[in-house]
């Protein structure tokens, strides 16, 4: 608690001191409204960056058009007050409605899709957004100019039509909004969305199995991104008094609102801020050295820096600046005791009598020709725990992946829970009670491990701070209580399969999927990781294990699966199934044959 | 009529040039799933080359690619190495969006570089073909966008067999499918991802060629042919190859026809939207596969 | 933990300190300060380094002449702005000029989409803005510090149609249609509506005006359009790139119409000729400065001997604009005799010069006032005619090339 108020201190300290700026260059240089509007370009920028963080940093979705969002901000309140006489301080809230519901709009059908898909569409947007306002003279009778751009009427200092006579107005409104905006950033970060956020930037995947909808997230942080884009869009019409298409939603103008939050530190709250406070700056002294001799060399530093940044600093100066402040601090989060009560890992009476939990049948995936899985038939009973053998490529990751809905079947069905399941995504599955592990590990490596947990209990717990103890629970059964406050990225092979575990358990699955839990473990830390895992098998969970290690499969499974090519060439206790002349030859063979 | 087979043969002819620029930053794609902002500088830069190539060698632009291709490939393949190699390596299983933003960077990077050695001015090439036409029914062709045309599908049959006939080919395919099995079949996928760059800005060399006797040169020359290049390689399907190659016709004669018959900025109003409604429609593209 | 704040504190301050260290605006008691708000950078930054050259070369001429005499021969000090061609890059230059540089006048900023918002921030400080850039409203906004020497785009439209008309009267075929193609940019929206309403005016039916999207990779469909059509007179207001391309396309698609005019911008350009060697054989186009004016006005083609042995180049259109700018500021602070910005203001609005020879006269007119607006209403463009790779000066006749003949119609020598 003495951190969280020592940074309230600190921001409360800033404001402070941002807020008594005018007066003291007042004191110091007399009126220098170049130095005020200097500043006011820093917060401006930083304001936007921030603005675009929401999506693009936090929710890890590059807009590249949110210069469309920006436009349609100070087209709204300029038409407005030049047209019907509402005040731009209205018309601000107005164009931030517009604009989110339109940003609604164009980011629903993308965050259904993957990767560059949104930033393209967001190009594309505001592309078209700029040359149907170029092309336009008039909307709805109103005249707009196009591409001639629109004047606003200068009132003089009409505090409540938005203009102010010099520039000290301005900054303050400025100020206010830039606090705005950081504190908004700051709640989300710490609020059940941004958590959600955080981990689809890391792996969308992993978070969707997890429970996560990640189009619905992405789509209320775009929501809110949106919008305050566009009031930052107002301010700027009121600031300049003079908007063009060409300008204000220029490609040049969302890749700076790209640019300083990443040099900042990409998802962080306050990187937008250290983004604009460098790059501002060196724009403005770039162009008084040699604006008049050496052509776009602020654009040269602008390119160069991001590069630099995104190799050899891809969390920006952010933690660099944290750094300053407390270097020796140890592990920012206490490790959570482990608790006496330990959790109840499954519900043990099967609700569906005795039929079967999982059921598979004829299930059948192509890869454009390439068999994965073929006409393929199982049951799972309820407390029941079944492995998939068989060799590389023999297609046991595939049915997972056709079992959790990441991918879609050609043939075939899957009933869980008496249930026929048809195009639930990965997230309402996991939800109904499929949870999943990946051969290949995925923790969210920006957040800590505790963090980690915590997005696959926010789904079902009724606060952040519930889906905090609940997700302490999880690692201490899962041994890793004392490894709590370390990011992801700093744990050990085995921790992060640990690490899998505890994420997978919390979200309460009535079935688990285990994708080759000790692949790639060293053998020190293998028997901790099958004692949890027989751990797990105690408490009476259903499960479903990819293993390569024999061993391990069957002292665990009470029935195995046997895959070669995409089918099912055998099934059956474990000692029968091992010691199978075919099953030996198929597998043995090809594993002999590998390596 | 006459109009509008005229603009349709134009549109065609052009887009044959969109579609040699949507081919190399497919090819980029396919492979890395990673868009490269800086396709429209590379394309800029092979400008520049055989611009500097005929006017101080009076090396034909038509044979400048023999000395540009490589060059591009070199760069090309150097700047996979340098920078995007570390950053895939970093974010091995995931999307690597981090490479669009780096690409953003260095197409800030490359054009004011242009711009600070080469000024803002604007250079044309004029050679024996350059204001060549001849009919067909009455339909005007312009020679130097006929060798567009006649280039890009020449790339297009080349590349066709490179990737499905040579083993090389098939590692770049591979790799595209999935790196992470690729990785397991022994090929090495940093290798394949320079040669996909390498290949991609080489093509950019060629385009250059085709471009430069009857386009002008400027530093900024890349940034309209990259955005009709995206649209174009979403329409056809991100990754296929014939799907760049056709998309560039469509969106050559859809560009025409509305030019025609409403104005031309309008078309561009056109194209993005075709674009938006392919990526809700059809996401996969008019040709693209779904993949895993 | 207040270590850490300090050291927060510190960092911020270097930042600080970084925006600062614009070299300390300490205007000497002596020095006259003239702001030169233009694109330094980005896309149209040839165009600023043009107009750097030409104030360079006229500030160096009254410098060594011993400085403004009236003021105890203070020096002249140019001071840049770059607007890299953005209007909001164009007011916080301007602001920085006056506030922190305190410049007593400023010219500027070529693009009149920068410009309009630009002068309007030195209206609000009350400083003098001279005035490169065309749009017609810069000077109707009832501003009392914004002035404009040159022609706006009503007088440039005008001169040229009248040209046309005039240029076209004493030869066959004449023009009965035309076509516009202009760039969809505010210049090319405005030019091109006063140009349709003077060929209007002067019986000339126009089948359409287009407004085509700036830099296209290719504009065919738009020649293929006009060929439909059949008009006699083709009008072009593009940028450099657009006019090569509309001229070769227009060349391929085999439209020769009788004249082939074009309101400015791309088509007077040095690179333009160097370009389109033949194709542009016939092209008339409107300018407000051509170095042809020197046979006419001695002087002048003395001066841009000068320009171009010092830079290589003779002067453009717009280095001729800022030039005549800076020559007004001049001749006003002589009378002035004081820098203060209302007697500069007042000087500059009562400059009233009728000789020829004067230096303000570099942009040749009639005579050089101001008008309530602040707009000269005697300034003039000029109609030139590619001929053989060179501009010849046409129209008007008080100061066309006594040799000059009109090349009717477009493409006469190569047809």
């Amino acid at each position: 608690m003495t951190r969280l108020s020592a940074s309230v201190g600190l921001a409360l300290l800033s404001i402070v001191g941002a807020a008594l700026v005018p007066v003291a260059t007042r004191a110091l240089i007399g009126d220098d409204d170049y130095w005020l509007q200097v500043l006011i370009w820093v917060m401006f920028f930083a304001y936007l960056s921030a603005a675009w963080n929401l999506i693009g940093g936090f929710g890890g979705q590059y807009s590249i058009g949110h210069a469309g969002l920006l436009g349609i901000g100070a087209y709204t309140s300029s038409l407005l007050y030049v047209h019907a006489g509402v005040s731009p301080w209205l018309g601000m809230l107005a164009g931030g409605c517009l604009a989110a519901v339109v940003g609604g709009a164009i980011g629903y059908p993308c965050f259904r899709l993957r990767g560059a898909f949104f930033s393209l569409v967001t190009i594309a947007f505001a592309e078209m957004l700029r040359v149907g306002t170029e092309l336009t003279d008039s909307l709805f009778g109103l005249p707009i100019n196009g591409v001639r751009g629109f004047l606003l009427p200068v009132a003089g200092s009409r505090p409540a039509d938005f203009q102010f006579v010099g520039k000290r107005g301005y900054y303050y409104v400025m100020l206010g909004l830039l606090v705005i905006i950081l504190t908004v950033g700051w709640l989300v970060k710490r609020s059940r969305l941004g958590y959600y956020l955080a981990a689809i930037r890391d792996d969308e995947d992993a978070a969707a199995a997890l429970g996560v909808h990640p189009a619905r997230a992405k789509l209320l942080a775009m929501v809110l991104s949106s919008f305050f884009t566009a009031v930052g869009g107002t301010f700027y019409a009121q600031l300049i008094g003079f908007i063009t298409p060409t300008r204000t939603m220029s490609l040049d103008f969302s890749v700076q609102m790209v640019v300083m939050p990443v040099l900042g530190g990409i998802g962080t709250v306050l990187g937008p801020l250290w983004g604009a406070l460098v790059l501002v700056p060196i724009g403005e002294v770039t162009r008084a050295l040699w604006g008049g001799s050496l052509q776009g060399v602020h654009l040269i530093i602008y390119g160069a820096l991001l590069m630099l940044v995104i190799l050899k600093w891809p969390q920006g100066i952010d933690p660099w600046l944290r750094g300053l402040v407390a270097r020796r601090r140890e592990t920012p989060v206490a490790a959570q005791p482990a608790l006496a009560d330990a959790p109840v890992v499954a519900a043990r009476a099967s609700p569906d009598g005795g039929e079967a939990l999982l059921r598979v049948d004829g299930l059948s995936r192509s890869f454009g020709g390439a068999v994965g899985v073929r006409d393929l038939a199982f049951e799972v009973a309820p407390g029941e725990v079944v492995g998939i053998i068989g060799a590389n490529g023999a297609g046991k990751t595939t049915v997972f992946n056709l079992i959790t809905g990441a991918l879609a079947a050609d043939g075939g069905d899957v009933w869980f829970a008496g249930r026929r399941l048809g195009r639930e995504t990965p997230d309402a599955r996991s939800r109904l009670g499929i949870a999943r592990t990946f051969q290949i590990v995925r923790p969210f490596i920006g957040l800590t491990a505790l963090e980690n947990v915590m997005v696959a209990a926010l789904p079902r717990a009724a606060s952040v701070a519930e889906a905090r103890r609940e997700a302490g629970r999880w690692l201490a059964f899962a041994g890793l209580a004392h490894r709590a406050g370390v990011i992801a990225s700093g744990l050990s092979t085995g921790e992060r399969k640990r690490l899998e575990l505890a994420r997978a358990l919390a979200t309460r699955p009535r079935l688990l999927l285990l994708d080759e839990v000790t692949g790639g473990v060293d053998q020190r830390s293998l028997p901790g990781l099958v004692r949890l895992m027989q751990g797990i098998r105690a408490e009476g969970l259903t499960l479903l294990v990819i293993e390569h290690n024999l061993r391990v499969v069957t002292a665990l499974a009470d029935r195995l699966v046997v895959l070669h090519l995409g089918e099912k060439i055998r099934e059956g206790p474990p000692q029968a199934v091992v010691t199978d002349p075919a099953v030996v030859d198929v597998y043995v063979g090809a594993t002999v044959a590998r390596g | 009529m006459r109009g509008l087979a005229q603009a349709v043969t134009s549109g065609l002819l052009i887009g044959a040039v969109y579609g040699l620029i949507a081919l190399g930053l497919n090819i980029v794609f396919g492979t890395m799933r990673v868009v490269n902002f800086a396709q429209g500088t590379l394309l800029m830069a092979g400008m520049f080359m055989t611009y500097w190539l005929w006017e101080l060698g009076g090396v034909h632009p038509y044979i400048s690619p023999l000395v540009t291709a490589p060059l591009l490939f070199g760069l090309g393949f150097a700047v996979q190495h340098l920078f995007v190699s570390p950053l895939l390596a970093r974010e091995r299983a995931r999307e690597p969006m981090s490479v669009l933003l780096l690409t953003l960077g260095l197409a800030l990077v490359l054009e004011n570089v242009a711009l600070l050695f080469f000024s803002a001015d604007f250079k044309t090439v004029t050679t024996d073909v350059s204001m060549q036409t001849f009919k067909i029914a009455g339909l005007i062709v312009s020679v130097p966008r006929l060798v567009g045309l006649g280039a890009m599908v020449a790339t297009s049959l080349v590349l066709y067999l490179f990737f499905m006939h040579t083993d090389l080919g098939r590692a770049v395919r591979a790799t595209g499918q999935d790196r992470e099995v690729a990785r397991l079949m022994g090929i090495n996928d940093f290798r394949i991802y320079g040669v996909a760059y390498g290949l991609s800005a080489a093509m950019m060399g060629i385009a250059a060629a085709v471009l430069v006797p009857f386009f002008y040169i400027h530093p900024g020359v890349g940034t309209s042919f990259l955005l009709k290049a995206f649209v174009i390689v979403v329409l056809g399907g991100l990754g296929s190859m014939p799907g760049a190659a056709l998309g560039g016709l469509l969106v050559g004669v859809i560009e025409g026809a509305v030019a025609l018959w409403v104005q031309a900025a309008v078309a561009q109003i056109v194209l993005f939207a075709v674009f938006v409604a392919i990526l809700f429609v059809r996401p996969a593209g008019l040709l693209g596969v779904e993949r895993r | 933990m207040r270590h850490g704040m300090l050291r927060i504190a510190t960092v911020l301050g270097l930042v600080g300190l970084a925006t600062m260290w614009n070299p300390a605006p300490v205007g000497a008691a002596d020095e006259v300060r003239i702001g030169v708000v233009s694109p330094m950078t980005g896309p149209t930054a040839k165009f600023g380094q043009a107009q750097k050259n030409a104030l360079t070369m006229a500030a160096d001429d009254v410098n060594a002449a011993g400085g403004i005499k009236s003021l105890g021969g203070a020096k002249i000090k140019l001071v840049f702005g770059d607007t890299r061609g953005e209007a909001d890059t164009g007011v916080t230059e301007t602001e920085r000029l006056i506030t922190r540089e305190k410049v007593h006048a400023l010219i500027g900023a070529f693009q009149s989409g920068v410009g309009f918002p630009s002068s309007a921030m030195a209206e609000r400080h009350q400083v003098p803005w001279l005035t490169f850039g065309t749009f017609d409203k810069i000077t109707e906004r009832g501003f009392k510090y914004v002035f404009r020497a040159h022609a706006n785009d009503t007088i440039k439209a005008r001169t040229l149609i009248e040209g046309l008309v005039a240029l076209g009267k004493r030869a066959s075929p004449p023009i009965g249609s035309a076509v516009i193609l202009a760039e969809n940019t505010e210049w090319g929206k405005s030019v091109s509506d006063k140009q349709r309403g003077f060929l209007e005016r002067a019986g000339v039916k126009v089948h359409f005006v287009e407004n085509y999207p700036y830099a296209a990779p290719d504009l065919t469909s738009l020649i293929v359009k006009a060929k439909g059509v059949k008009p006699d007179l083709v009008v072009a207001d593009s940028y450099l790139g657009d006019a090569l391309l509309i001229t070769r396309q227009m060349h391929e698609q085999e439209l020769r119409p009788v004249a082939y005019a074009a309101g400015g911008g791309g088509h007077v350009q040095p690179d333009f000729l160097k370009n389109m060697a033949k194709l542009s054989d016939g092209i008339l186009a409107a300018t407000m400065w051509d170095a042809a004016v020197g046979k006419a006005v001695p002087w002048i083609a003395k001066e841009n001997e000068r320009h171009v042995a010092k830079f290589g180049a003779p002067f453009t259109e717009d280095s001729a604009g800022y030039y005549q700018a800076f020559q007004i500021i001049v001749d006003a602070l002589e009378r002035a005799k004081t820098t203060s910005a209302r007697e500069l203001r007042d000087a500059i609005a009562a400059t009233s010069i009728t000789d020829v020879n004067h230096k303000v006269m570099f942009l040749p007119y009639k005579a050089l006032r101001f008008d309530d607006t602040g707009q000269n209403p005697f300034a003039t463009a000029m109609v030139v005619q590619i001929q053989g790779g060179k501009f010849r000066l046409l129209y008007p006749e008080s100061i066309a090339e006594p040799d000059a003949r009109v090349v009717w119609p477009y493409l006469a020598t190569t047809r």
